[in-house]
């Protein structure tokens, strides 16, 4: 009975110690690993992130032209090729713009009308995107240029003592951007993102006699690289 | 026990997810602070361009009433609001209006003496449909059927989709024409229509009520004698 036990002991470590061998994919054998795995072991072929936007909108400067700190994006990629360079996924995204006019009085034919006012507009975009990287991931600095196209909703509100008015357009967004991924070390998981874009969306609003919608920001975030 | 260890770590990612979705979602849609968007009153000012306000001299104005007009009222004759005062509520928005009325250069004079003008104020509260108005004349307007709303053409060329409106009261100032009248009926050639009241800081009419019917006079320049 001892020595079964002492028999059974062993196999079950033995047992343990095969599963944890392979639960670190670093050491899985049926990995293929990359050169780019030298330093780490880890072969990154995915990234979520989250980055804060500061744009400004271009288009409509008499309803909104100050800029605004009030946006996030967020996104996945996955590596397409095996030369770490060409990457798609998804953004989804949103920015809000807003204008504070003070008390002033307004007049259309016989009709004045005095108030003060705020303008804003919320952008809301989901996008396909396509990344090109021109260096490989384990690099500390990584920079990048992308494009994404896909659908945005533009909403542009009046709020005005306790009256508001919104107009709500759809159209097609293209964003093209262009910026870095940098990491604290080689191959790192955690990485920052600093890049510069430029929107359009084809949103028209007929209420406000808007033909579309242009804005430029950039974006600071934090990228979560995985496998 | 390595199934649960992948489950634990699923789960702690989609409770990951979660979180950052909702702080992601919830703050997507900012709107101004309601304290801030109450801190100014809306005034609308609309005339009969047709008239000229020169040829009228003198007016009629009761001082220590105004109509009120509530939805919710149980008895709906009730239609009179009195500050026999002259200092609450209602005095500080006739006297208002008074003192506007006689900075234009007009006269105040009693009901009896053949006044040119009538001016006649009024506060409404609680209807939310659209308002129809026009210029036709009409009574002076008495125990008025229709609905109060706003759909104001826009400022500055742009217009407006929608709007949301709950318990509101508006202060209504009108003035008729009493030396013209057609049909045997005062014509109304001046309106005023000043809002909200309900979600104002100033609940005694004594600072942002006044300043608006003030406004009302001021971005009325042809209103004078």
């Amino acid at each position: 009975m001892k020595k079964f036990f002492f028999l059974f002991a062993f196999i079950m470590t033995a047992v343990a110690v095969q599963a944890q061998y392979y639960y670190d994919r670093s050491k899985n054998p049926d990995r293929n690993v990359k050169k780019t795995d030298n330093l780490t072991g880890r072969d990154f072929d995915q990234y979520f992130f989250l980055s804060w936007n500061y744009s400004q909108s271009l288009s409509n400067p008499n309803y909104i032209n100050t800029p605004s700190p009030l946006g996030l994006k967020l996104g996945f990629r996955k590596r397409l090729n095996d030369v770490d360079r060409l990457w798609a996924g998804g953004d989804v995204s949103y920015n809000v713009y807003r204008q504070y006019y003070p008390y002033q009085t307004y007049t259309s034919g016989t009709q004045s009308t005095s108030t003060d006012l705020y303008n804003y507009t919320y952008s809301y975009s989901v996008t396909a995107n396509i990344d090109y990287f021109f260096l490989p991931q384990d690099k500390m600095i990584v920079p990048y240029a992308s494009v994404g196209l896909g659908v945005a909703a533009n909403k542009f509100a009046r709020y005005y003592n306790i009256y508001d008015g919104a107009s709500t357009a759809w159209g097609v967004q293209i964003r093209p951007e262009a910026g870095l991924l940098v990491g604290f070390a080689k191959n790192a998981a955690w990485r920052m993102k600093a890049g510069v874009y430029y929107g359009y969306a084809s949103s028209k609003s007929t209420t406000y006699g808007f033909n579309s919608f242009l804005n430029m920001g950039f974006q600071v975030g934090v990228v979560k690289m995985a496998w | 026990m390595q199934n649960f260890d992948v489950f634990a770590e699923r789960m702690k990612k989609s409770l990951l997810a979660i979180v950052i979705a909702a702080v992601f979602l919830g703050s997507c849609q900012p709107k101004p602070n309601a304290g801030d968007l109450v801190k100014n009153m809306v005034v609308v000012t609309d005339y009969d361009n047709t008239v000229n306000f020169t040829q009228y001299a003198s007016y009629y104005l009761p001082l220590d009433t105004l109509s009120y007009f509530n939805s919710s009222d149980t008895n709906p004759a009730d239609t009179l609001a009195v500050d026999q005062s002259g200092t609450g509520y209602v005095g500080n928005i006739t006297t208002r209006v008074n003192n506007n009325m006689l900075a234009a250069g007009y006269t105040k004079v009693g009901k009896k003496a053949s006044p040119d003008l009538k001016v006649y104020v009024f506060i409404v509260e609680n209807y939310n449909v659209y308002q129809t108005y026009n210029y036709y004349p009409y009574g002076y307007g008495y125990g008025y059927g229709f609905g109060y709303g706003y759909g104001y053409g826009g400022y500055g060329g742009y217009g407006y989709s929608s709007y949301s409106v709950s318990d509101q009261a508006n202060l209504y100032i009108e003035i008729f024409d009493l030396k013209n009248k057609v049909n045997g009926k005062p014509k109304l050639i001046w309106y005023c229509n000043i809002s909200d009241l309900v979600s104002s800081p100033d609940q005694t009419a004594t600072t942002i009520v006044l300043k608006s019917i003030d406004q009302a006079f001021k971005q009325s320049s042809y209103l004078k004698k």
